[in-house]
């Protein structure tokens, strides 16, 4: 039983780290990655039950497990990719420790940190995961898995229900502080958005906002 | 399983018979684990039940790679003057003043973080089938005028 403690006490650093997304746009006291995983997951069961092409228990497992990496691995968006300079190697220590400036990174800048952000995620969840039965461990590390390479349904499902989880949580932010772009957030809802469900949901956070 | 089509460039599809192979391993090493007997009592092995649950997992996932593979469509490039927006295209745009730049391919490959958007999704659909020079209005409450500055192919 050990073991199983081990893997509850070093979950319950998710609980205590905030969201840098938020931080980024000086939103004080943002969600924490527990909280996000909790919101994600209602998400995920009350729209997945209305689908028959997905298994909501499966994508409920892989909303769980979506972001536990963060336990260990940094919290990094998109934003840091702005720090990254073409032709010098990426300092991993130092990634996500600052708060980067808003701007837009070029493809090469993204994919370079891409490739670290994917190394340090997988790390950190194999550290997470250590203390588990192998059973256990397998699981959590495919349902990361399906989450990440997005290659079932319910992986695709579960990433795009991240995203609008998201625009949800930014849009409560912009009701409340002000300071999120809503409309560009809105716009980019519906770039990189596809799911049927997902995208009537949009709309009804669309028309909510004043 | 469903007859949904599935649109994937050739890198796409390389990447899903990848991944293909990969579960077709697992589920090899798997079988080839020393499976614990079923045990005909009122408490079943919860190694037995642990084997078995693990094993229906690999089935269904190999079941829906198959089906992808049994459903998909190759993206054709089109010749590199096509200058109207179909899978595969990669198109400038400038939206609220801002440039960006987009790849229109298929669900199974949209990737946000470079750019890759679904056809099916709501900018995806309205930008598909116009041309350089057009624009594109995504309505709702929030109007956005997409204008098209530029169509290419690889």
């Amino acid at each position: 039983m050990n073991n199983i403690l081990d893997f509850l006490i070093n979950l319950n650093l998710l609980k205590g780290k905030r969201r840098r997304g938020w931080h980024i746009h000086d939103i004080e006291n943002g969600e924490t990655t527990a909280e996000h995983i909790f919101h994600l997951i209602f998400l995920v069961w009350i729209i997945g039950e209305k689908r028959d092409d997905i298994d909501t228990e499966r994508a409920i497992k892989i909303a769980m497990v979506h972001d536990i990496c963060e336990a260990y691995a940094p919290d990094l968006t998109s934003y840091d990719a702005l720090s990254i300079k073409e032709g010098e190697e990426i300092n991993r220590e130092e990634l996500g420790k600052n708060i980067p400036e808003k701007g837009r990174p070029t493809t090469e800048q993204r994919k370079r940190l891409q490739e670290v952000k994917e190394k340090l995620e997988e790390e950190g969840l194999i550290k997470l995961i250590k203390p588990l039965q192998n059973s256990f461990k397998d699981e959590i590390f495919d349902l990361w898995q399906e989450y990440e390479k997005g290659i079932t349904a319910e992986g695709r499902f579960v990433k795009q229900a991240d995203k609008l989880i998201n625009l949800l949580q930014g849009m409560e932010y912009y009701k409340k502080y002000g300071k999120i772009e809503h409309e560009l957030w809105i716009r980019r809802g519906k770039e990189v958005i596809d799911d049927p469900s997902l995208l009537e949901l949009l709309g009804e956070i669309e028309k909510k906002i004043e | 399983m469903s007859n949904k089509k599935y649109y994937l460039t050739k890198e796409g599809l390389e990447r899903i018979k990848k991944e293909y192979e990969e579960l077709k391993t697992k589920r090899r090493e798997k079988l080839k684990e020393d499976a614990p007997e079923a045990t005909h009592t009122e408490d079943p092995d919860p190694e037995y039940l642990t084997f078995r649950k693990d094993l229906a997992v690999l089935e269904e996932k190999i079941a829906k790679v198959e089906d992808v593979l049994r459903n998909v469509e190759i993206i054709k490039s089109p010749s590199k003057k096509c200058k109207d927006i179909r899978l595969g295209a990669e198109v400038v745009i400038e939206a609220n003043g801002q440039e960006d730049k987009f790849i229109l391919v298929g669900t199974m490959e949209a990737d946000p973080i470079f750019g890759k958007i679904s056809d099916e999704s709501p900018v995806g659909r309205a930008l598909l089938g116009k041309k350089e020079g057009e624009e594109v209005k995504v309505s709702s409450k929030i109007e956005v005028i997409y204008k098209i500055k530029k169509v290419s192919y690889q």
